[in-house]
This record gives structure tokens, sequence and C-alpha cells, in this order.
């Protein structure tokens, strides 16, 4: 038996399908029966395909590639630089988060753009073109337009309200 | 009907209808080709405009908009992996391969062709049927429907050949995540983990923008490349996209009859007639190892059913007054605000406008078409973009289309979330597509089972089309099966 990293993610699909069934034995047959039969069918599935995974991998290994409905990998030239950019870009996303909560949504974006740009190498000229771009996209379409309202902001509670003159 | 006809043909030969389907057209392009604004927003921002109108204008404009998002859209579910909208998902599986592969142009070109031709064939299928279509439609129950959704939802497993466990896992997780929210039979809230954002359940633009867009961008930015892995792109693209689209040409109007039918069932929608075509194309061609791999017949397939949709959507809304979708409903909005009055009387006394509408229809596909095929050379550089540059705007204009679905802060934290997912099912070698497919499909399946239990008991299940369909859907589990057994007699007579 040889269980690896990638199988943790089988596990969590299982405990999730699992959990989804155990969810919705609690309701009405009429709102659970869809989630009850297609769920426990997708955990066996799941289950059968772990413990493939765990015991026949070698001899999977061995049969000829078949199309799947997935798109093809970028070839990894440096597996460990890759692995760093992995982390770097969730932790730019995650940032991003955090910027759009104190600045807001509509200005969250375009900073998060120039400063992402000029970072790995953009110019001055061009990351501040890209800015422009997004920042006109979204008062054009966004304001304009739609008249979205954006979310509240750290940003927008403080400076933004006294602004406009509603504290 | 030849005489209404001329009769449309002629109304809508005049510069100011002509200017306000170029104008409509234009704006579908641009909404298609920008995601999260195209659809049933931005027909809602039009929709006062277009009622001050006359109605012969009011059709030209709105047919413009409406029926061309699906030619637009194809430009980011190519070039970036991010499908524009719902009906451009299957794209991405071989456009985007390809445009890794040096063969953007080539994809666009041939995708905008068989959207042209597509769109046309629906048109036509549209006028040819009048006469019949309502005995058709009429025929077609919730029993059938659900055998429809079934059907769609058995082809996952012929899709994923290579993971088929995988796979099918992937289609139930799916069809569970279309179950979050308030089940409009019993009542009962499902899954909400106690957050009334959850009570109107997840929208399908965050599945397929987490599933498929940030992933493809985490992907990009942490190799810190391009999209395209070639260094040039080839000079014979956009030629051998046309002639691709005549090459395949039995492939196109297949994919073309299957997005007309999935159009004119109600409740069917445009989200499934491409994932429809992309598993007939992948069933009934020959030598399909290198589907998902950049194979440009996963590209026309998809493309040619997802315009034609537009001919069989747009005649159940005229010839019975029912909307298939968010759209085909806000259309018949209009065109009652302008004076028409769609349903079974416009089949009789308003004949000249259905034929306006499908002429406009058949000239919003052939300028469409024409406007994207003209930006495919310029677009197709977008594929040796530094990563600098794609990353921040994608996941820009990704963030803002996942704040449009509810317009909360929510939407996004839910993106990040099914993100994650999304990468994680990446990297461990799940395919990704089922579950989108799964979560199409899936409040479909249980609203139709209900429905036929509810009016028919079990007898639903002994129904003429019911039992054809059935047997549609053995051969489709059982073809796949007897073509790798024959292809395994085959090779041990060879050895």
């Amino acid at each position: 038996m040889r269980f690896r990293p990638s199988d943790l993610f089988t596990v969590f699909v299982i405990f999730v399908l699992v959990g989804a069934v155990a969810v919705a034995s609690q309701w009405v047959l009429r709102a659970s029966i869809i989630i009850l039969v297609l769920g426990s069918i997708g955990a066996v599935l799941a289950t059968a395909q772990l413990l493939m995974d765990c015991f026949l991998r070698d001899r999977a290994a061995e049969a000829p590639a078949r199309p799947t409905m997935e798109l093809p990998s970028f070839e990894d030239k440096d597996p460990k630089a890759t692995l760093w950019g992995t982390f770097e870009i969730w932790g730019w996303l995650l940032g991003m988060l955090v910027l759009i909560r104190i600045t807001g949504l509509d200005l969250a974006l375009p900073l998060f753009v120039l400063i992402y740009a000029k970072f790995y190498g953009a110019s001055w000229r061009l990351a501040i073109l890209l800015t422009l771009m997004i920042g006109a996209f979204i008062f054009g379409v966004y304001e304009q337009i739609m008249h979205v309202y954006w979310p509240e902001s750290v940003f927008g509670d403080l400076f933004m309200d006294r602004l406009r003159g509603e504290d | 009907m030849f005489e209404a006809l001329f009769e449309g043909l002629a109304a809508l030969a005049q510069p100011v209808p002509l200017g306000w389907l170029i104008f409509g057209v234009v704006l579908g392009v641009w909404g298609g080709a920008l995601p999260g604004v195209g659809g049933p927003a931005q027909l809602a921002v039009l929709l006062p405009f277009a009622m001050l109108m006359s109605p012969v204008n009011a059709i030209a404009f709105l047919i413009g908009v409406t029926t061309v998002g699906n030619t637009g859209n194809t430009f980011t579910s190519v070039l970036v992996a991010v499908p524009g909208g719902s009906g451009a998902q299957a794209t991405v599986l071989d456009g985007y391969p390809m445009a890794r592969n040096g063969e953007a142009r080539r994809a666009l070109s041939a995708a905008f062709m068989v959207s042209m031709l597509g769109g046309i064939i629906g048109a036509l299928i549209l006028f040819s049927s009048i006469p019949v279509m309502k005995t058709i439609v009429r025929s077609f129950g919730s029993p059938e429907l659900f055998m429809f959704t079934i059907w769609g939802l058995s082809m996952i497993g012929t899709m994923s050949a290579g993971a088929p466990l995988k796979g099918l896992s992937a289609a139930v997780l799916g069809v569970l995540l279309s179950t979050v929210g308030q089940d409009i039979k019993s009542g009962v809230i499902r899954f909400d983990i106690d957050h009334p954002y959850l009570w109107e359940g997840i929208s399908v633009v965050l599945i397929s923008l987490s599933i498929f867009a940030i992933p493809e961008m985490i992907a990009l930015a942490a190799r810190k490349g391009r999209v395209a892995d070639v260094s040039e792109l080839g000079t014979t693209g956009l030629w051998e996209g046309i002639k691709d689209a005549f090459r395949h040409k039995w492939l196109v109007l297949r994919s073309a009859a299957i997005g007309t039918w999935v159009g004119v069932l109600p409740g069917l929608g445009s989200d499934v007639a491409d994932w429809f075509a992309y598993a007939s194309a992948k069933q009934t061609e020959k030598n399909t190892e290198n589907f998902g791999k950049g194979d440009v017949r996963g590209v026309i397939a998809p493309e040619s059913s997802n315009n034609a949709k537009e001919g069989g959507a747009l005649l159940t809304t005229l010839a019975f007054g029912i909307p298939g979708s968010t759209s085909m409903a806000l259309l018949l909005i209009a065109f009652v605000a302008v004076g028409l009055n769609p349903g079974p009387a416009m089949l009789e006394g308003e004949l000249h406008y259905i034929m306006i509408i499908i002429v406009a229809l058949v000239l919003s596909q052939i300028l469409a078409s024409g406007i994207c095929w003209a930006m495919v050379k310029p677009a197709a550089y977008v594929c040796f973009f530094p990563f600098y540059v794609l990353v921040p705007i994608i996941v820009a204009l990704t963030f803002l289309s996942a704040f449009a679905a509810h317009f909360t802060i929510l939407d996004i934290y839910v993106l990040l979330g099914l993100s994650l997912f999304g990468y994680l099912m990446k990297v461990t070698g799940w395919p990704r597509a089922p579950i989108v497919l799964g979560f199409v499909l899936g409040e479909k399946v249980e609203l139709y089972l209900w429905l036929s239990v509810a009016r028919y008991d079990m007898d639903w299940v002994w129904r003429p089309g019911v039992l054809i369909l059935g047997t549609l859907i053995a051969f489709t589990l059982l073809w796949p099966v007897w073509k790798a057994r024959k292809a395994a007699l085959t090779a041990e007579a060879g050895a």
C-alpha cells in the first residue's frame, strides 16, 4: 500500500460526500433523496478510487493514457520555484482580500493591478496603463452604467461617509 | 410563410433598424468578451431603452445584443481559460490547450466560423420547424426532460475515460453543490451553514470562474511565464481555422442540431448545449485521443451548438411564450412592452415579426463573426503577454465578475474558497469539467424528477419518449465499452 499526499484530497472528497449525506439524512425525504442517493454513490466511487490509488497505482501507471476531461498542466521546469510561486500567488490573493476590506473593491482592484505588475518587472508606463484600464472599466461599467453599491470598507467608513456629508 | 419572410426582410433592410442591429451586435460581442458583463445583466441594463423603440427597431437591437454573446465569449475561453459565459465552458477544454500550442488564431478562427454556421443553422431550423414545432414541444414533458438531463450526466463517464471514478465523483460533487440553498419543493434550506447568503444557492458564474479561471491563473503566476508554450504564432492559423470548419462540416451540423434542440426545450438552458455537443463529438468522432489536449473538433462542437441554441430558444419563447432562460424572459418582457404578443397568436397574426426575428438572428450571427474574426490577429497575441500583465488583469476581472453574482463581498470569499478547491483538483489530477456539468444539470435533474413523480406517479417510466431516451442513455454508456473492446480485439488480431 502506498499513500501519497495527493490521496489526501480524495480523502477530503469522501469526507465532504459522507458529511453531505449525514446532514441530508435529517431532512424530509423530498428534500434529501437526490443527495442521499447520489452522495452515497459518489462516496463509494471516491472510496474505490482511493483504494485503487493506494493498492493498484503502479499497475495503473503502466496502462496507456486515455483522454480525460481536463486541461493539460504546464510543463514544470523547476518544481521548487513553481511551488514557491504557488505560495506567492496565494499570498497575493489573500493580500488582495485584506486590501479590499481596507480600501473597498473599487479601489483595491486597480491598486492590486498596479502593485502586482510593478513588483514583477512591468515598466511604470505599462503598470499605470493597466491600472487605468481596470479603473476605467470599473468606473464606466460598474459605477456609471450598473450603479453598483460597493461593499463597506474601513477606508470608506472612515473617510468617504464624511466626504459625502453622511456623518 | 415565404410572403411573411420577404415582408420581414424588407422591414429590416432599412437604415435605422440595420443601424440598431449593428449597434446591438457590437454591444453583445463586447459584453460576451468581458466576463460577467454580458448575458442577462447587460440585457437588463439595456431593456428600458429598447422599450421606447418601435417594434422593428427593438427586435433588431435586442436580437443583436442577446444572440451573439456566445460568439464574443470565445476570446477569453480560448486565450486565458476564463469562460466568458456559461455557453463557453466546454470551449476551454480544447481551446486553451490550442492557445498554449501556439494555435490561438486557428482555434478562434474556427470558433467564429462555426459560430456563424451554427447560428444560421439554428435560424433555419427555427424557420422550417414553425409548422410542426407545436406538436414536438408538447410531446416533451417533465419525464422526458428528466431523461434528457440524465443523458447529460451519463456522458461524464465517457468524457472522463482516463479517470472515470474521479469524473463521476466530481460530477456528484457538482450536483450536491447545486442543491445548496432553499429547496422549492419542501422549503428546506439546504447546506446554508446558517448564513442567508447561501439561501439563494451558489451562482454558476462563481463555479465556472473558480473551477477554471482562477486555478489556471494561479498555475500561470506560479510558473511566471506566458500562456503560449511556443515562441511564435503560426501564420496559417486564420485560414486553417476556416478550413477546419468545413472539413468537419458534419460535426458542425450535428452540434448545431443538438444546440437547437437543447434551446427548444424550456428550462434546459444554454449552460448545457455546449457540453452536450462536446460530449457527443468525443463519443462519435474517430481518433479522439487528442481531445482535451488541443483538438480543434473540441472547439468546433461547443461553438456550433451554443449559437445554434439561440434559434431553438427563440422558438419556444415566440411560439409558446415560454422563455427557456433569464435572457429569453427579459426579451419576452421587452417584446410585450413594444406591442408584440409572443405566444400561439403570434404564429398566426404576427408571423412577419417572427420572420424579422429570424432574419435579424441570421444577420447578427454573420456580423458578430465578422467583427470577432477581424479581431483574431491582434487578440491572439494575448497568449504572449507576460504573466505580470495577464494575471492581475484577469484576476481583477474575475473578482468583478464574481462580485456581480450577488453584489456582495461574500461572492469574493466563495470564489476564493472554491478556487482553492478547483486548484487542488487540478494539481491532484481530478477532472474539473464534470463538477461544472454536474452543477449545471443537478438542479434540473431534481426538479424534473419531482415534477414527473408529482404528475404521473411512477407511470412516467413507461412513456415512449422516456423509453427512447433510456435507450439512448444505455447506448451512451455502452458504446465506449464496445468501442474499447473492438479496439482491443483488433490489436490482439494484429499481434
